[in-house]
């Protein structure tokens, strides 16, 4: 099942529970692959579009750039990036000719109390050809360098990665600093978290089917451990501690009625597009 | 609660304060952050429920 009504209902529950929250879109939002039909495409931006204002909707600010999210073009993604209500995010996705990032490559962020800088990368390994208008990098490129760049400046790295479970663990073993990886494009259900040592990797089940939900008890980069308690103690070594539960999104989940609303609006354009 | 169990459950927060009191980044050891990511990835343009 899924849907993004039942999503929002899910979220509004949970910010009742009065906990400092940030909503992440880890990448690949937008599209079902990774070319759509010409004869497909305007309905699928159609739908596209609705996606990105249901999910700001819900308190998104960013998503992380998958492969997929470029099927629309990039043009047609830039007219979905609205900083600083909405972001785009990838560090490895530049310009073909100037080799500048095409979209924020990285985003400052404040939530509960932290400093939070969030990166994303998009997997340069699932392009046949290059983007139009585009070149995406490898991460290795840019990635090592970044993070040393902003993990001075941030209580907390988070990073948004598009690419398989194999290359975040080499991503997190060669780029010290990043807290918490998000896997995007690479989904077999739900996975994690896992920790690399002082990184945690964690991803969802694919078409909006669970929510993944983390709650951390921080004291600075140190190595990971779960825990049912949520905190850690005052005497000894201070381990950052996690507890996660994924929530599946079954029928049995209420629509929130604003977001049923926009869906059916967005499903009603399309079909007249369609037509 | 006993005194005993009172002493107990003051004494780390009093053990912060006099931390942060002596060794200014101390306090960053004794307060913990607390954050909640919820997360989401490849709805893959899913508006409905998808079966």
């Amino acid at each position: 099942m899924g849907g993004l009504s039942k999503k929002a209902h899910l979220l509004h529950a949970l910010a009742r529970e009065g906990k400092p929250t940030l909503v992440v879109e880890s990448g690949n939002l937008l599209f079902k692959t990774d070319v759509v039909p010409p004869t497909e495409l305007a309905a699928a931006r159609i739908g596209a579009a609705g996606v990105v204002t249901a999910v700001s909707r819900m308190g998104a600010t960013f998503a992380g750039i998958g492969s997929r999210d470029l099927a629309g073009g990039i043009a047609f993604l830039r007219q979905l990036h609205r900083p600083p209500a909405f972001h785009w995010l990838s560090l490895n996705l530049v310009d073909a000719a100037s080799g500048q990032p095409l979209f924020s490559p990285l985003l400052h962020h404040q939530a509960g109390g932290m400093r939070l800088v969030v990166l994303a990368v998009t997997d340069h390994t699932t392009f046949a050809r290059p983007p139009v208008g585009g070149s995406v990098l490898s991460w290795r490129q840019v990635l090592r360098e970044a993070v040393a760049r902003v993990a001075g400046q941030a209580d907390f790295v988070l990073l948004l990665s598009n690419y398989s479970y194999t290359e975040n663990r080499e991503i997190a073993r060669a780029c010290p600093g990043i807290d918490l990886i998000l896997q995007s494009g690479h989904a077999a259900g739900n996975l994690g978290p896992i920790a690399f040592d002082r990184t945690l990797l964690a991803q969802t089940n694919t078409r909006g089917r669970s929510l993944g939900v983390l709650d951390i008890a921080w004291q600075g980069h140190a190595p990971w451990r779960e825990t049912t308690a949520g905190r850690g103690s005052l005497s000894g070594p201070q381990p950052a501690t996690f507890s996660n539960r994924f929530i599946a999104i079954t029928p049995a989940v209420p629509d929130d009625p604003a977001i049923d609303a926009l869906v059916r609006q967005t499903k009603q354009q399309m079909k007249r597009q369609a037509r | 609660m006993t005194r005993k169990q009172a002493r107990n459950n003051h004494l780390p927060l009093l053990l912060a304060a006099l931390l942060a009191l002596l060794i200014p980044g101390a306090t960053e050891v004794a307060l913990a952050a607390e954050l909640r990511i919820v997360y989401a990835n490849d709805t893959l343009g899913e508006l409905e429920p998808c079966g």
